[in-house]
């Protein structure tokens, strides 16, 4: 349970996210709970105070960072997410995402693909860096590092599904692995995550 | 008071700019969202790899997946021909689009739904592909509608292909559009060996005439249902056919025309044939003499059968040699038939018909059934003629050229027909041997009346003679009166042995040169009583026996022996009074001298239509007079 302690160290978060961050949230609710799943996450908000309708929030508007880390957090406690189903999570986000619709270009890995990571961060959150420190096409790995985002440790857990998604969406019948190897809330200076294929 | 500096200012409207750009992204977005929600078409968009990005609702709907089950995998493994849909994606690629290929998908359930797929590659302002849409189009009941049409078509086929008729369909332009099995079959046996499909029926019929294309002028003009009996050329054979032609509409208009030919050649030919047998049947007893009616029987057999080389053969009962009765042969040789074992006497001993060809015929030399003889033809038919058990001849057609001319049911035709020829032989055999019977008896009836009046001239020397006169006499006047010949010959004989009761008048009385006294006269007076009682038994055609005994009648009742008056006075024998009377009164006689034959003409015509019939005394008058008719 979200206790109000958490609450309040969470709304002093600073920071913004697309909509679209948090509309793939309330797809995936839809998707496995239906309309009524959805509906008990909106009263949990309620009851926290915070009151949310999904339906009025826009892919492309800028909200608070804060409300991304909620709409988790409440998911997480209404239907008693594991670790790992925050992974699925993630991991099935962008099958929602207008903005990975719209906007991410699929060449592959490569070195230009590796460049429009930051960009492609950018157009998500208004805090924090991300960029591919290591990319290697014929090993099959690519490493990437976000910097300057200590928001919240639930996505730490959404991210690994979240970037293995993206990845698989360069990839035909391959399986694709991901790791998170540092963890700013473990003392690294950066989040890093490695991301293999066969 | 206003505390907004430039940069304030600035900051301002940067920040109005932004979120009225902002208001418009979202207007985008929800026209984007929308577009995707209600698309009708299902529609996926991919990646450049094939990973599906998003579909659209009606996409679910289609493949029974949820978007989240859809989007991540490939499309690929949604295609049950993937052949197909790599073809499909290399030539999207290519050519940046792809219109309505036709595939099959399985949907969730495993079932397969066949869809017109097409895409377009979506590319970003650096013409880098990035991705593109795949919409497919559900066609399963246009898939559906085109099987059950199959179906329909094939049963429709079935059903064309069963039918014995020749059916046919043309368009506007009169090419054939299709045909069925029976009337691709009558083409194949009849040697046509081009595929009708896509010709003019102008080449495959040999239509010539405007009147046959004409009549599907019509049917397209009109739109009504056209039967006609027409006569179809195909290669070398001419059919008569019953044939339909039916309309079928495209909405208003006629868009072709389907043809069925119903070949009614042989129930024609049938029908021709019971025609043509009728008609012989029917003259066959009208005919005067043989010639003619063999004439007849060629004449209307030629409408059925090849008669280009005809003759009939008899046999004679008495020799038994067979002779030509009747011949007509393209080459002229139609004199006499060539004696010795023939096709002709084999048909004639062997009492049965006969169909062969040149082969057939040199086998038959060859087996000695018939002898060595010149074989021109190329087919011969003969059959016997029979008479009750006894073969009287044959009928014989052949032909020098096609040997196919003729058939077994040509050789019934003959068979029947021979009969009446047979029948008809012997009828007028039979009539000619009546006819040779009856003028013997004829012959021997006017003998008998010459030797009759013979005896009579023996006993009265002055008579002599005058009976032969008055017969001449009386023929003349009964010729100018128009009696037929059979009267005529009547009156002749009644004129020759009139004075036949004159035998039982004694000689002395007849020859006495002196008038009679009464008794006697009453003797002379007995004899047409006594002629008739003569006469009467004989059996002759024409009344004799009456003319005799009134042939001293007179119209007013005065004559004798029964002093009838003219209404019951033969005509003959009132012709044979006129005559009697002029030469009895031109002649000489014992008791007076002869007259000229103008005083006795004076005489009839002073008693004319008191003592002699008006009309006979005219005609009389008019042959001595007119006609110059003489006595002697």
């Amino acid at each position: 349970m979200i206790t109000r302690a958490e609450f309040q160290d969470i709304i002093k978060l600073e920071g913004q996210a697309r909509g679209s961050t948090l509309n793939t949230d309330a797809a995936y609710v839809e998707s496995q709970e239906g309309k009524e799943g959805l509906h008990k996450v909106e009263a949990a908000f309620r009851q926290l105070g915070y009151p949310v309708e999904y339906k009025h929030i826009k892919d492309m508007g800028w909200y608070p960072i804060c409300l991304r880390v909620l709409s988790l957090r409440v998911i997480q406690d209404v239907f008693g997410l594991k670790p790992m189903d925050l992974r699925t999570m993630g991991d099935t986000a962008p099958k929602f995402s207008f903005l990975v619709k719209v906007f991410m270009k699929f060449t592959g890995v490569s070195e230009l693909a590796a460049r429009r990571v930051p960009g492609y961060w950018r157009m998500h959150y208004s805090v924090g860096d991300m960029c591919a420190s290591e990319v290697n096409g014929q090993a099959g790995y690519v490493i990437v590092q976000l910097t300057d985002f200590k928001t919240h440790q639930i996505l730490c857990r959404y991210f690994e599904g979240y970037f293995r998604r993206l990845l698989q969406f360069s990839f035909v019948d391959q399986d694709v692995e991901i790791r998170e190897t540092k963890c700013m809330f473990k003392g690294d200076p950066h989040h890093e995550y490695r991301i293999t294929w066969k | 008071m206003n505390t907004a500096s430039p940069g304030n200012n600035k900051t301002a409207k940067e920040t109005q700019r932004l979120m009225h750009l902002e208001h418009d992204l979202f207007a985008l977005e929800r026209y984007i969202n929308d577009i995707w929600r209600f698309l009708p078409v299902p529609v996926a968009y991919l990646n450049p790899l094939g990973i599906i990005l998003d579909v659209s609702h009606s996409f679910e709907g289609l493949l029974g997946h949820k978007k989240e089950e859809l989007v991540g995998g490939t499309l690929l493994g949604l295609f049950a021909e993937k052949e197909r849909i790599k073809q499909i994606q290399d030539i999207t690629l290519k050519k940046s689009r792809v219109c309505d290929h036709e595939c099959v998908v399985r949907n969730k359930a495993g079932e397969t739904i066949p869809v017109n797929v097409s895409t377009l590659i979506r590319k970003d302002e650096r013409n880098d592909t990035i991705g593109y849409f795949v919409a497919l189009v559900d066609i399963s009941q246009r898939v559906s509608a085109e099987q059950a049409l199959d179906v329909s078509e094939s049963q429709y086929r079935a059903t064309l292909d069963s039918i014995g008729d020749g059916i046919h369909v043309v368009d506007k332009n009169l090419h054939i559009v299709m045909v069925n099995e029976a009337l691709r079959r009558r083409l194949r046996d009849l040697g046509v060996d081009i595929e009708p499909v896509g010709k003019s029926i102008r080449d495959v019929f040999r239509l010539s005439s405007p009147e046959a294309t004409s009549d599907y002028q019509s049917v397209f003009e009109n739109g009504e249902l056209l039967v006609s009996e027409e006569s179809v050329k195909v290669g070398n054979r001419e059919f008569i056919c019953e044939v339909r032609k039916i309309p079928i509409f495209d909405g208003p208009d006629v868009r072709q025309v389907v043809t069925v030919i119903h070949d009614i050649t042989a129930r024609k030919r049938e029908e021709q044939i019971k025609t043509v047998l009728y008609k012989i049947s029917s003259e066959v007893n009208t005919v005067k003499d043989l010639h003619e009616l063999f004439e007849l029987i060629r004449k209307h057999l030629g409408a059925i059968i090849d008669t280009t080389n005809f003759f009939i053969a008899l046999r004679n009962k008495a020799d038994r040699a067979v002779s030509l009765a009747y011949s007509v042969d393209e080459r002229g040789d139609s004199e006499s038939l060539p004696q010795g074992r023939t096709l002709t006497s084999y048909v004639i001993e062997n009492n049965r018909s006969l169909l062969v060809t040149e082969n057939d015929i040199r086998q038959m030399k060859r087996s000695g059934e018939i002898e060595s003889i010149d074989v021109p033809f190329k087919v011969w038919l003969g059959v016997p003629l029979r008479a009750k058990d006894e073969v009287i001849g044959a009928l014989v057609v052949s032909n020098n050229h096609d040997p196919t001319v003729y058939t077994r049911k040509d050789m019934e035709i003959l068979e029947f027909v021979s009969e009446q020829v047979a029948a008809a032989v012997e009828r007028k055999r039979a009539d000619d041997e009546v006819q040779q019977t009856l003028r013997r008896l004829k012959n021997t009836s006017t003998s008998i009346i010459f030797t009759m009046a013979k005896i009579l001239e023996l006993r009265d020397p002055y008579t002599a003679g005058h009976q032969q006169r008055v017969a001449r006499l009386a023929c003349a006047i009964a010729r100018e009166l128009g009696l037929t010949e059979e009267q005529v010959d009547g009156i002749f004989m009644a004129a020759l042995i009139h004075d036949i009761g004159k035998i039982y008048v004694p000689a002395e009385i007849l020859n006495r040169p002196a008038r009679l006294n009464e008794t006697e006269m009453d003797l002379v007076k007995t004899h047409p009583s006594i002629g008739y009682d003569i006469v009467k038994e004989i059996d002759f055609a024409q009344p004799v026996d009456r003319i005799v005994v009134q042939h001293h009648e007179r119209i007013d009742g005065s004559g004798y022996p029964n002093g009838i008056d003219g209404s019951s006075i033969i005509l003959e024998a009132r012709i044979l009074a006129v005559a009697d009377v002029v030469e009895a009164m031109a002649s000489h006689r014992p008791y007076r001298p002869a007259l000229s034959i103008d005083e006795a003409l004076s005489e009839i015509e002073k008693y004319r239509n008191t003592l002699y019939d008006t009309r006979v005394v005219d005609a009389c008058l008019k042959i001595f007079r007119d006609n110059n008719f003489k006595l002697d």
